[in-house]
């Protein structure tokens, strides 16, 4: 294995103190006794100050003669796992986490490890989802800390078949990363995969679980999300109760859920909270929103470019009546358009909240009006272009909404070229990518292509409560029941036998 | 050079229907009914009938050769019989008959383009637009080309709506009196109808890569009825909606039919429905070149896929520059389809011979090797 810097500066524990001294923030205190020089090193940004003053140093103080070795140090601190090492690269580690290092000076090679870490401090304390509303149901999200997003999942999933395994991520930070899954339930093929795409990593700091998703990705060469990033607690849980695996990252607020269908990207878990019928409905909806957002301008400009024939003759008057004044080709009139909803976008999302809104509903009216009365577009394409930006919002997952919105230029551009044909073949490249993705190693576009029985359906309307405790067959559960109601016609069907 | 099939490029048997399915439905669907009133005129949907109904046997000849072969698929029936380098001859000849085939359906779908949906694009620019296709989706293997055979038989079956909405114009009269014509006739309707169902030979070579082949078959068999059905009613329509006077008169009949359709939305539906079919051809193409492709690969040693993909279609290229004028593309046509029925009522039943008679001298060599034991 090649070396790494990383690895090989720090040859002895002075170094690795010495380069601490470095910074400003690394503290040593000495404790001045007859036979020994104890002393404490730490980085007194990291630590709690309050349990060293009250738990820690007190203590030594008052019975520092009794310390004769290190691991009497137990008796005498009240403070539970200290952990005594003599690695010096463990030492570090535990530095950078929070803990207080206690040696004797004249005896460096053994070390007393106290966790003391200040983890709350510049966590934010609200954990309502920022991202991801709904109107119904829990508002809580993850926030950028361990901890508190794996109590959160514990505290929602109290069952011991939760498991959470624990990688580092990250050559230089280490960034802690956590695995969860329900024994007995998810495909222990794709746990494996899973840790052995994390583990196999190799990156410097690993800033999100966003960035983490796509450097676990099966294909990185796609617009297209291949794992579902989520804030929400209740997603993630309702999805490992589906058999799906969940990275949790130390520092990040977002949840990693996969192997990820296409379909799964437009269910949202409030429709879990409405009837099942309104719930399908809305679901369709988004459905349609995506079709209709990658589509209608190219579909415009195709029919204004290339095929005027299609058009009725009743909806020719009024749509000659708006395009008459308009000086340029539709290709550039959606293009100005598209391009003009981009950068409200773009400009909302960067711009603070309040300034952005603001600025996104005046700018939008203002704007639109002001080009259609300039007759730089026609209004017709005014009303698709927004219709279009409108429902690529629908999709409930960010990154997901992201693709749709870039999908539709390069059909623009097709449309533009070669008319209908060209939105045909756009179409043709499109499925075969999205046959060839596949998201840790399932097919991205299960359950309809390959088909699998019993999840078509489902994929499109939201499932009745009656019919709710089988989990999709295509995820390949262990155990293919959630749970055993008194009218389960099969009780007995359990296992997935496919 | 490996032959054997993995696991993990196989696809599951259900799969066998849309393969074949797709690989009958070309561009012949939009205009053979044009052609097959020569013989029986508006009984023609008889022989149609039984056409389809005749491919049973040759599909079933097909599966019993694949069971003798040594791997499973024609290629190697072929070096098991004749020889490497006589039955390596024969794989080739086989590549270029279902590389043919592939043009022919390319060539096909680009004519129509000019004429029915818009001029002032030359034929090439289409060509390049469609072979940035091609080779997207045969370079991806096996399983991709079948992802395509499978959305091209799902999503353009929202077409078969519009026969629907053409049966309110059907006048059933047209159809009376049934079996009015003589043998003969039927069997020049029957002759005229087989390129439509030309195509799913290409089973012969991708059929290794089906999961439980026992159990398969019957997916090719429902694939071959539903097709037979399909074309069976898409006749029958067609002569219940034009005269036979006009019928002659045609030369896409289907589109012509198509042509009445409107919507409050929507003025000439053909356009969507051409358009449309796109999805319908390009499973014939593709599922035909790569096995072409495929045919190459096994026989020759070394030789990449890729480079031959793009070597087939620079040459497609230039020979649909060729064939443009009518009496070559009329030319290709028949060469085409006479290839077809050759190989279909020709050389399989000669190889299901051979097949039979293989496997009746290996159970004599092994009785005569169990009683001399």
């Amino acid at each position: 294995m090649p070396k790494r810097r990383y690895d090989t500066v720090d040859k002895t524990i002075s170094d690795v103190f010495e380069r601490a001294k470095k910074s400003s923030d690394f503290t040593t205190i000495s404790l001045l006794e007859e036979e020994h020089l104890l002393q404490i090193s730490f980085y007194k940004t990291l630590i709690d100050p309050s349990i060293l003053q009250k738990s820690v140093l007190p203590f030594i103080k008052e019975k520092a003669s009794a310390i004769k070795e290190l691991t009497d140090l137990t008796e005498i601190i009240p403070i539970e796992g200290i952990t005594f090492t003599k690695d010096y690269h463990e030492v570090e580690k535990a530095l950078h986490e929070g803990s207080v290092v206690v040696y004797f000076k004249d005896k460096k090679d053994e070390f007393a490890l106290l966790n003391i870490s200040y983890a709350r401090l510049g966590q934010r304390e609200t954990n309502d989802t920022q991202n991801e509303f709904s109107v119904l149901g829990p508002k809580i999200g993850f926030i950028e800390d361990l901890s508190t997003n794996l109590h959160l999942l514990r505290d929602h999933l109290g069952t011991s078949d939760l498991i959470f395994e624990e990688i580092i991520v990250g050559s230089r930070t280490k960034t802690k990363a956590v695995i969860a899954y329900l024994d007995g339930v998810t495909n222990p093929t794709y746990i494996d995969t899973a840790k052995q795409r994390i583990k196999e990593l190799d990156v410097d700091v690993s800033f999100d679980n966003t960035q983490l998703e796509q450097l676990i990705s099966d294909n990185t060469r796609t617009p297209f999300p291949l794992f579902i990033t989520t804030e929400r607690v209740d997603r993630t849980v309702g999805s490992l109760l589906q058999g799906q695996i969940v990275v949790i990252g130390d520092k990040s607020s977002y949840a990693i859920i996969g192997p990820v269908t296409l379909m799964e990207f437009f269910s949202n878990p409030e429709d879990y909270y409405l009837p099942s019928i309104v719930a399908s409905f809305f679901k369709l909806i988004r459905i349609f929103g995506m079709m209709f957002s990658i589509f209608a301008s190219a579909f415009y400009i195709a029919v204004f470019t290339f095929h005027f024939e299609v058009v009725p003759k009743d909806l020719l008057g009024p749509i000659i009546y708006s395009r008459a004044n308009v000086p340029f080709p539709p290709v550039i009139e959606v293009l100005f358009l598209e391009i003009t909803i981009d950068l409200l976008r773009e400009a909302g999302a960067r711009l603070p909240t309040k300034i952005g809104q603001t600025l996104g509903i005046v700018g939008g009216i203002v704007i639109g009006q002001a080009t259609v009365e300039a007759a730089l577009t026609s209004n017709i394409l005014l009303i698709i272009v927004a219709l279009a930006a409108l429902s690529s919002f629908t999709t409930p997952i960010y990154k997901m909404s992201n693709a749709v919105r870039l999908l539709r230029y390069p059909f623009i551009l097709m449309a533009a070229i070669w008319g209908g044909l060209g939105i045909y073949v756009g179409l043709i490249l499109l499925i075969t990518h999205l046959s060839r993705l596949k998201s840790l190693g399932a097919p991205y576009l299960l359950p309809l292509f390959p088909y699998r029985k019993g999840g078509v359906v489902g994929s499109f309307v939201r499932p009745n409560y009656l019919n709710y405790n089988k989990r999709p067959r295509y995820l390949k559960p262990l155990s293919l029941k959630r749970f055993f109601p008194a009218n389960d016609k099969d009780p007995d069907g359990d296992l997935n036998t496919e | 050079m490996n032959s054997i099939v993995k696991e993990n490029k196989m696809v599951s048997p259900y799969f066998l229907f849309f393969l074949i399915h797709s690989t009958q439905t070309g561009i012949g669907v939009l205009k053979f009914q044009a052609h097959i009133i020569k013989g029986a005129k508006h009984d023609a949907w008889i022989s149609v009938l039984s056409f389809g109904l005749l491919l049973h046997v040759v599909f079933f000849m097909m599966l019993f050769i694949l069971k003798q072969s040594s791997n499973g698929d024609i290629l190697s029936f072929h070096k098991d019989v004749f020889g490497k380098l006589l039955g390596g001859t024969l794989n080739i000849l086989l590549a270029g008959y279902f590389s043919l085939f592939s043009l022919f359906t390319l060539h096909n779908y680009i004519d129509i383009l000019p004429i029915w949906v818009f001029d002032g694009i030359a034929p090439w620019e289409y060509f390049l637009l469609l072979s940035v296709i091609i080779l997207y989706i045969v370079s991806g293997g096996f399983r991709v080309v079948t992802s395509i055979s499978f959305w091209g038989v799902i999503i353009p079956s929202f077409l078969l709506l519009s026969l629907l909405y053409l049966l309110s114009y059907a006048e059933v009269s047209y159809l009376s009196p049934v079996f009015h014509y003589g043998v003969k006739d039927y069997l020049i309707s029957t002759k005229e109808a087989a390129p439509i169902f030309l195509g799913f030979e290409t089973v012969l070579v991708f059929f290794p890569f089906i999961k439980d082949r026992e159990k398969s078959g019957k997916w090719g068999h429902i694939a071959l009825l539903y097709t037979t059905i399909l074309y069976t009613t898409i006749t029958l329509i067609t002569f219940m909606f034009f005269s036979q006077g006009k019928l002659e008169h045609l030369t896409w009949p289907t589109l012509t039919m198509i042509k009445i359709i409107t919507f409050p939305f929507l003025e000439r539906f053909e356009f969507i429905f051409i358009f449309t079919w796109l999805l319908v051809v390009m499973p014939v193409i593709c599922v035909n070149l790569w096995s072409a492709i495929r045919s190459i690969k096994l026989t020759i040693p070394k030789t990449k896929p890729t480079y031959l993909l793009v070597g087939f279609l620079i040459m497609f290229f230039f020979v649909n520059l060729q064939i443009d004028e009518i009496q070559y593309a009329n030319l290709f046509a028949k060469i085409v389809i006479y290839c077809g029925l050759i190989f279909l009522f020709g050389y399989i039943p000669f190889l299901f011979l051979i097949a039979v008679v293989r496997k009746k001298l290996k159970k004599v060599t092994q009785t005569v090797t169990g009683t001399s034991q």
